[in-house]
């Protein structure tokens, strides 16, 4: 409910603009501009982040090609049907899948997540000190062969490749190879001694 | 398109690739605009502060939320601040009381006491008449009679038809006659006080 005059509405728009002019704004402050300027910088700082984060997918795409071998742990590119270094058939699934097939069962146990090259050393490490210490009887290999497999985590076997998933043994050989080397270095001191 | 708003999309894609200097020439033709529009709207410097930063930065963080052709940089700065200041109605659950605004400074001027005392009086009352408004009759009336926008562009900002704008706009003025009825005279003495 307007208290003007019709004949009074002309006049009274204009004193209704020259009141509202009387509320002036204030300017923006210096500190608004410097905390524009530097959020301005800093989010293109984090876009860059970004956008080098977003290249990685690509690589991921590149490790998908590879072919995988279960026995030396090693990839090798598409073009190979057999590892080049001990012949194992070379495994389709991509390394990254063979990967994801094995960390759920580590993270399980609670141990490596991961089949690093240093954890498969040390675990077959620890395999062939077991091992020699249990006088390698069958019992104590499988134990030991469970050890290995809880802090490796090698990829899960493919399809009628088992006899080269035991290839863990293939290690355990070298190792003890090594200890008879040892042995054979000790008796030949023992001679030279005598 | 005309050559102003190609100047500010190619303005804006430099700064999106992270040229410090486009993005403030773009900040720097309409952050009083903006600041003006969000500080009239929110009755607070500090709001307002918060508001403009977070409206300007939108056009980093959200690019996707800036179609040139639907509008211009301008319109969909006020957008943007519309919608913050909105947004921080809804959070709050309530306006600014109007404690909060008499704790704002007055605007420094180069006038006569009498006329800075009156002037400033006024200034207080206006104020608390424009926050009183319904928000969506405040946007109307600061953008139409403060930043001078045409019917068609407010239309655009808060996202209705032109008649809505000037049903809006009537009623707020009809509000603010009956709220400061008292002193529309008063205007008219100080105006003429000052030219004598």
């Amino acid at each position: 409910m307007s208290t003007i005059e019709p004949e009074d509405r002309f006049e009274s728009e204009e004193a209704l603009r020259d009141l509202l002019d009387k509320w002036q704004a204030p300017g923006p402050s210096e500190s608004l501009d410097k905390r524009v300027s530097s959020s301005f910088r800093r989010a293109i700082d984090r876009a860059g982040v970004v956008k080098d984060s977003i290249d990685l997918p690509r690589i991921d795409k590149e490790v998908l090609a590879m072919k995988f071998c279960s026995t030396c742990q090693e990839e090798f590119a598409d073009k190979f049907s057999f590892c080049p270094v001990d012949g194992t058939p070379l495994s389709t699934a991509s390394v990254s899948s063979q990967r994801e097939e094995s960390a759920p069962a580590s993270s399980n146990q609670g141990i490596v997540t991961d089949a690093t090259p240093e954890a498969l050393s040390g675990a077959a490490m620890a395999y062939s000190i077991a091992a020699g210490r249990e006088g390698f009887n069958r019992e104590s290999r499988e134990t030991t062969r469970e050890a290995i497999d809880r802090e490796s985590m090698p990829p899960a076997p493919i399809e009628g490749s088992h006899d080269h998933v035991n290839k863990g043994e293939y290690h355990l050989t070298i190792m003890d190879d090594a200890g008879l080397a040892s042995r054979l270095s000790h008796e030949l001191g023992d001679v030279a001694h005598e | 398109m005309p050559d102003s708003v190609r100047d500010e999309q190619q303005l804006l894609e430099r700064a999106r690739n992270g040229d410090h200097a486009s993005f403030l020439l773009l900040y720097e033709r309409h952050r009083q605009a903006i600041f003006r529009f969000a500080y009239r709207v929110l009755g607070s410097s500090e709001l307002a502060e918060d508001v403009t930063h977070d409206c300007f930065l939108s056009l980093l963080m959200r690019p996707e939320g800036f179609n040139p052709e639907r509008a211009s940089l301008r319109t969909y700065l006020y957008g943007a601040v519309r919608n913050l200041a909105l947004k921080h109605f809804r959070d709050t659950g309530r306006e600014l009381g109007m404690d909060a605004l008499s704790v704002e400074p007055p605007v420094p001027d180069r006038e006569s006491p009498l006329r800075r005392v009156l002037g400033d009086e006024l200034a207080v009352k206006v104020r608390e008449a424009v926050m009183r408004l319904p928000p969506l009759q405040r946007e109307v009336l600061v953008l139409f009679e403060y930043e001078g926008l045409p019917l068609s562009e407010i239309a655009a900002v808060v996202g209705t038809d032109v008649g809505a704008v000037k049903s809006r706009l009537h009623r707020a003025r009809e509000r603010l006659r009956n709220s400061l009825a008292p002193y529309l005279n008063s205007s008219r003495e100080i105006v003429t006080l000052e030219r004598a």
